[in-house]
């Protein structure tokens, strides 16, 4: 599991990854805060290398 | 696909009751459904969460605060703008997406939650709320200036009708018309156009089978074309 922290408006908020860094197309399951959501990525179209704090 | 920082990205929004989880299976909402569509243009879908909508339905059955609608997201003032743009900052960040390249859709609750960000932020290049009204008190949306909204409905939607009021669904909000949102966005300066789809209701395989009848593509094409990424 990666993990990414960012600050939005002097909140952190936390991202959880459940998919490899890098995957190529495909569906992926993120959380962002405390939901979850479904992103779709067409073939071709890599996630950037690695998940910033 | 697009080259990194060029890619563009759609928002999906789920409607009262429904939730993200649904649409990527296909179990309801499937009209919402982009994949298919992203895979043969080459943009990329984010399926987004409310949050619980009514305290007696289980937390798989979720809403969006858009001002008025609905359920327990409106009453307990949940800021899904803040959350949205939140996630479409990690997003744009995560897969180089073109900030200025991010449109939005979503189905009846979805499509107020559409519709609210269109009027408050800049978040959205375009949207097409389907099913549903701008529930704000707004006098204008300075933010939509210049941009194009495609409002998709059915004359027979009796849960939100288009002439506002209170629908026959669960939620017990007044709402407002299609006529009021039409007047908002186009005093803002935005290109609203408003399609009517006859015989369908509000349930989106009814706006999915009058879209296929009306103009022979599905809703996900037609989203796609709006916003110009059938190329």
């Amino acid at each position: 599991m990666k993990a990414t922290s960012l600050k939005l408006a002097g909140v952190a908020m936390f991202a959880a990854l459940s998919a490899p860094a890098g995957a190529a197309g495909g569906d992926t399951s993120l959380k962002y805060g405390e939901r979850t959501l479904y992103v779709h990525v067409p073939p071709g179209c890599p996630r950037k290398g690695r998940d910033r704090s | 696909m697009p080259p990194e920082g060029s890619r563009s990205l759609v928002i999906v929004l789920h409607g009262g009751l429904g939730n993200a989880e649904r649409i990527v299976s296909q179990r309801s909402e499937a009209g919402l459904n982009m994949d298919t569509t992203a895979d043969k243009y080459g943009f990329i879908v984010a399926y987004m969460n409310g949050t619980p909508v009514a305290r007696m339905l289980g937390d798989d059955k979720k809403g969006w605060n858009a001002g008025e609608c609905c359920g327990m997201s409106s009453a307990n003032n949940i800021d899904d703008v803040r959350y949205i743009s939140g996630a479409i900052q990690f997003l744009a960040r995560s897969y180089g997406i073109n900030p200025r390249q991010v449109y939005g859709m979503g189905h009846s609750n979805g499509a107020m939650m559409t519709l609210r960000l269109m009027c408050e932020t800049d978040l959205l290049a375009a949207a097409v709320p389907i099913s549903g009204a701008l529930e704000i008190e707004a006098a204008t949306c300075p933010p939509a200036r210049g941009k194009n909204i495609l409002a998709i409905r059915g004359t027979g939607d009796e849960n939100v009708p288009m002439s506002g009021g209170k629908g026959k669904g669960v939620s017990n909000t007044n709402f407002r018309s299609q006529g009021y949102t039409r007047r908002i966005f186009a005093n803002s300066g935005a290109r609203y156009t408003l399609l009517v789809l006859p015989g369908a209701e509000h349930r989106l395989d009814t706006i999915e089978s009058a879209m296929e009848k009306a103009e022979g593509i599905s809703v996900a094409e037609k989203a796609a074309r709006f916003f110009g990424l059938n190329h």
